[in-house]
């Protein structure tokens, strides 16, 4: 049977400023505090109806524990340790004002609910949430997609890294505004997803009130064909939404075709063994490295699945791979790819051992006793899932745009009020004030550059389509000049980074800056500044009271007009580029001028 | 429209957009439904059209009330539920956290459950704020009671008055044939990250230990990873939020929980052959927050009734001289009056200053390092409990390790 496809996005912007729940800013200076670590544990817990999220059930199942870095952005909230503070008005405003510029209905009140999330990526054990507007909708080339919701939601944990059972994350990225912005799944195919990321994206982008960072802007893509919703999660790219959910329509359609084929297979019979003394002397590299750790080799029949593993169609292997990393192993080797991976002479004591009949595959897979019962449950019930194409699920996606399975899909079980947060009463005046900062068009925001700062349309073209726009009217507020704000952003920055082959951090950045603005630099002495700041690294002050960055005046600058003037007459017009030809310090180019006037009497 | 019942899922029609979801509550003209998305919507009753009953969901807010026997391992301990957070649950009608008994999350949530056998009583809950010291008689009885047939007893409790209990407690048992151990927590047990249940965890292992005394187990620090165990009278709650708000005060703590084994100080009292319970308190003591502002008249009026007086001094042990013509006038009727320091840490002592030395010749009891509420707790004891007589010779005795004897330089204050 095949179905109509069905594709929705979620959008993930976060905001700048201070954090949705406390007073913390959203950009942190240094990775921890002290080296502070917190260690916790979460248990799972029930809804309000007393029942388990599906979601959560299986977290439990993994039983890890969790280390959180504290940061110079964090306080006791992200701790943990206190309730939250009332929320965020700016940002509460600039939802309500997103929501509208994307034609939603605001609702009444703002309701916090508590999402609950034990992979540790929150240290409640829950993500705060709540809808600001529902049903509206975007215009795309290929007709409306409606929004079905816009919600205010701190952001999670960033995940550091996971070691044996131990899941770390920085404290840092928790509590950051996130607006999640969900369309309905009015999306045809890949290209029409791409086009209502940019529309959206775009939109946010262009208000100038995300972060600058580069996951600032995350999608999740809800995927179905006919055989359930599969929720793919983080997609850092547009380019990744196309790909995958090309791979996706693949995999779920040669899973159609496999369905048929598998249905009454024995699953019962795939039973893992220890075989690790059949690896004694493996020259597999992995293998022997994890013997020695103290791990087993485990095998199995896989009843059925010979050639289904890895064939020029299916992929059963990476399905089953992916159960068991979710257990801590690094992967599976299966019958469709040995010989390989330095496994070879042993094959002939694993078939012996495993007795795989006409049809069966088997694989070997590298774990612990306390574990292989679980992986072996979990495989057993994913291969009856995909049997049934019961295919329902959480994937991530891989930068080539690869998924793969995460968790089960988690249910409307995981959510409950969020008590510490009275609800927020969406009054007039809120309205009112959300329909004032509302998001500009592009056109709007082009002509508003060249009239107001006199800069040309193509230059305010690439700063408003890098997102810049609120660089840009910083760097002018601290230099004082829109031109050399703009030559700064396109150019000095790129050349800069060209120079150096790192980012220039805008921190480091702003000092010089704001020394260029107090001292009237031109282009060519803060050009030369930022040369000796970030290629020779020559500390600011150093720098400031160096010979080069001496300004030039008086006598000094006359004794060299009148030199000048010696060797060929000056005169106001080619004095100013004269002067610069002979010295790289500053001057005033007002007092030239005068001196210029004095000299020719 | 008529009225539907909390707990139906209905259609209805919000914002020219159609809707489905499960009534959770309504109050002031307002509608608390749960869409399937999970998502609870507010909403005014008066802005929704066409809503349509549809059937009964089971009843919101309700939990299955599991049974209450706990047979699972050799190691008897008694498990006597008062209320307070680590007891309670969201409230889903009222969106509050309420004290709902339900010890039926235990099985799921405490690692080391299987080691014991629970005895398993739950008193009326009450919020610790509410608690008076009738509730202490209470407590102390049923713990009494629960030892005559358990090793140790656990008493679960909220936070924000659990060390006025331990005190009492501590006062009341003159010996202990078990260890009482008094547990509560900081985040409610619906969290995920609730520290209920490696309290409990370590309250469990606690109570089948071996010292006769009432503690309080509590985060050590803000970690998932050590349990403090405090004399209860010596701790005292010193964070309003903090998992690890729980302080030994002037001293360590006499017990602690890590790594699944359990460590008793050997300053912990040993256990008796019985458990020996005063069960008297004489309640009309005062607890004066001495500060710049309170005038004799305040004092008086306070104090007018009452058998004992704690006053929390500044410093070593001062108050202003206003206040001396109403001391003179208590201790001259023949009611006490007991000096400790507001600032918590370290002692009183009226020898340094003149002031102090005044206060003392007004015959003003000065306490050493005892806290304040246990001042005021053991002068309960101490009036039911021994001759008017021996007042002061008891209160300056220490009974059950409410004085310490050397305070060390460390961490703290």
């Amino acid at each position: 049977m095949s179905s109509r496809v069905m594709i929705g996005l979620e959008i993930h912007i976060q905001l700048a400023g201070k954090k949705l729940f406390c007073d913390c800013t959203t950009e942190s200076a240094i990775e921890t505090v002290n080296g502070k670590v917190i260690e916790r544990r979460l248990i799972a817990t029930t809804g309000e109806s007393g029942k388990y999220d599906p979601a959560a059930v299986y977290e439990k199942s993994r039983s890890r524990s969790f280390n959180y870095s504290v940061t110079d952005n964090s306080c006791l909230l992200e701790a943990d340790e206190e309730p939250p503070h009332s929320v965020n008005s700016d940002v509460l405003k600039k939802a309500i004002s997103t929501a509208l510029s994307l034609n939603c209905q605001v609702v009444d009140r703002v309701a916090y609910m508590r999402k609950i999330v034990i992979d540790g990526s929150n240290t409640s054990g829950f993500q705060r949430t709540a809808i600001v507007g529902f049903n509206g909708y975007v215009e795309t080339s290929r007709g409306k997609v409606g929004i079905s919701s816009l919600c205010l939601e701190e952001d999670s944990c960033r995940k550091l890294e996971e070691h044996n059972g131990i899941v770390s994350y920085s404290l840092d990225r928790l509590g950051v505004p996130l607006m999640e912005i969900a369309t309905d799944p009015d999306i045809v195919d890949e290209e029409h997803a791409v086009e209502t990321a940019e529309i959206i994206g775009k939109k946010l982008l262009l208000a100038g009130w995300a972060r600058k960072a580069p996951d600032a802007i995350r999608q999740d893509v809800n995927f179905s064909m006919g055989h359930g919703r599969v929720e793919i999660k983080g997609v850092p790219k547009l380019s990744t939404i196309k790909a995958a959910i090309a791979y996706e329509k693949e995999r779920q359609t040669w899973l159609a075709e496999l369905s048929p084929i598998l249905k009454g297979t024995n699953w019962g019979r795939l039973k893992f063994q220890d075989v690790s003394h059949l690896f004694r002397n493996t020259k597999s590299k992995v293998i022997a490295s994890n013997l020695k750790a103290g791990m087993n080799v485990y095998g199995t029949v896989l009843p059925g699945l010979a050639g289904y593993l890895k064939g020029e169609k299916y992929r059963m292997g990476i399905e089953l791979a992916d159960v068991a990393k979710l257990f801590g192993s690094g992967g599976i080797m299966h019958s469709d790819e040995l010989p390989g991976y330095g496994v070879e002479d042993e094959i002939k004591g694993l078939v012996e051992l495993l007795k795989p009949g006409k049809g069966d595959g088997f694989t070997i897979i590298v774990s612990t006793h306390k574990v292989i019962g679980l992986i072996q449950d979990a495989m057993i019930a994913r291969l009856k899932k995909l049997e049934e194409l019961d295919l329902p699920e959480t994937r991530v996606v891989t930068e080539e745009g690869t998924t793969h399975y995460l968790r089960p899909l988690p249910g409307g079980e995981r959510m409950y009020p969020e008590t510490d947060v009275p609800s927020i009463a969406v009054e007039e005046a809120l309205l009112e004030a959300a329909r004032k900062i509302s998001p500009k068009s592009e056109e709007e925001l082009l002509a508003q550059l060249v009239s107001e700062f006199g800069i040309s349309k193509q230059d305010a073209s690439v700063i408003l389509s890098t997102t810049q726009l609120e660089t840009f009217q910083n760097y002018n507020l601290i230099l004082g000049d829109s031109k050399l704000a703009t030559r700064v952003i396109l150019q000095a920055i790129p050349e800069m980074e060209n120079k150096t082959g790192r980012p220039i951090s805008i921190p480091d950045l702003i000092p010089v800056l704001e020394e260029a603005g107090r001292r009237k630099w031109d282009r060519q002495i803060l050009e030369r500044a930022m040369d000796l700041y970030f290629v020779e690294h020559m500390p600011l002050g150093d720098l400031i009271r160096s010979d080069e960055m001496k300004p030039i005046g008086g006598n000094e600058l006359k004794s060299m007009i009148i030199l000048l003037h010696n060797e060929a007459p000056v005169n106001p017009k080619n004095i100013i580029p004269r002067i610069r030809s002979r010295t790289s310090r500053p001057f005033s180019p007002a007092e030239a001028l005068a001196l210029v006037k004095e000299i020719l009497g | 429209m008529n009225k539907i019942e909390n707990g139906t899922m209905v259609d209805f029609t919000y914002k020219n957009t159609k809707m489905k979801g499960v009534l959770v509550s309504s109050s002031e003209g307002n509608l608390n439904i749960k869409l399937m998305s999970g998502y609870n919507l507010l909403v005014p009753e008066n802005s929704i059209t066409d809503i349509k009953p549809l059937k009964t969901i089971a009843q919101t807010g309700g939990f299955e009330e599991k049974d209450l026997i706990f047979e699972h391992g050799p190691k008897k301990v008694a498990f006597i539920g008062t209320g307070g957070t680590i007891a309670s649950r969201v409230d889903y009608i009222t969106g509050a956290v309420k004290p709902v008994l339900n010890p039926g999350f235990l099985r799921e949530s405490v690692a080391n459950l299987s080691k014991f056998t629970l005895d398993i009583s739950l008193l009326e809950p009450v919020l610790s704020e509410n608690i008076t010291p009738n509730d202490w008689i209470l407590f102390a009885k049923t713990v009494k009671d629960k030892l005559s047939k358990n090793h140790g007893a656990v008493i679960l409790h909220g936070t924000d008055t659990m060390s006025y209990t331990a005190s009492a407690l501590s006062f009341m048992f003159q010996n202990l044939s078990g260890p009482v151990v008094m547990i509560g927590s900081q985040r409610s047990s619906d969290r995920p990250s609730s520290d209920a249940f490696l309290n409990l965890e370590a309250g469990l292992e606690f109570a089948a230990s071996n010292f006769g005394e009432v503690g309080i187990a509590m985060h050590q620090n803000t970690s998932d990873n050590a349990v403090a165990l405090h004399r209860g009278v010596r701790a005292r709650k010193m964070h309003s939020s903090r998992r690890d708000a729980f302080r030994s005060i002037g001293g360590n703590p006499i017990g602690k929980y890590e790594n699944g084994s359990v460590t008793i100080s050997h300053e912990a009292r040993a256990l008796s052959d019985e458990t020996v319970l005063l069960d008297k308190l004489e309640t009309s003591v005062a607890l004066i927050y001495f500060h710049p502002g309170l005038t004799a008249e305040d004092l008086a009026a306070v104090t007018e009734k009452k058998r004992a007086t704690v006053i929390m001094g500044t410093g070593l042990g001062h108050t202003g001289t206003r206040l001396y013509p109403v001391i003179r006038d208590i201790v001259g009727r023949g009611d006490h009056v007991l000096m400790t320091t507001q600032c918590l840490f370290g002692s009183v002592n009226m020898n340094v200053y003149s002031t102090g030395r005044e206060l003392l010749k007004l015959g003003v009891i000065p306490l050493s390092n005892m806290l304040p509420e246990v001042a005021m707790i053991k002068s309960m004891h101490v009036l039911a409990n021994y001759p008017d007589g021996e007042f002061s010779k008891v209160m300056l005795s220490n009974l059950r390790g409410e004085t310490v004897d050397r305070e060390f330089l460390g961490e703290v204050p």
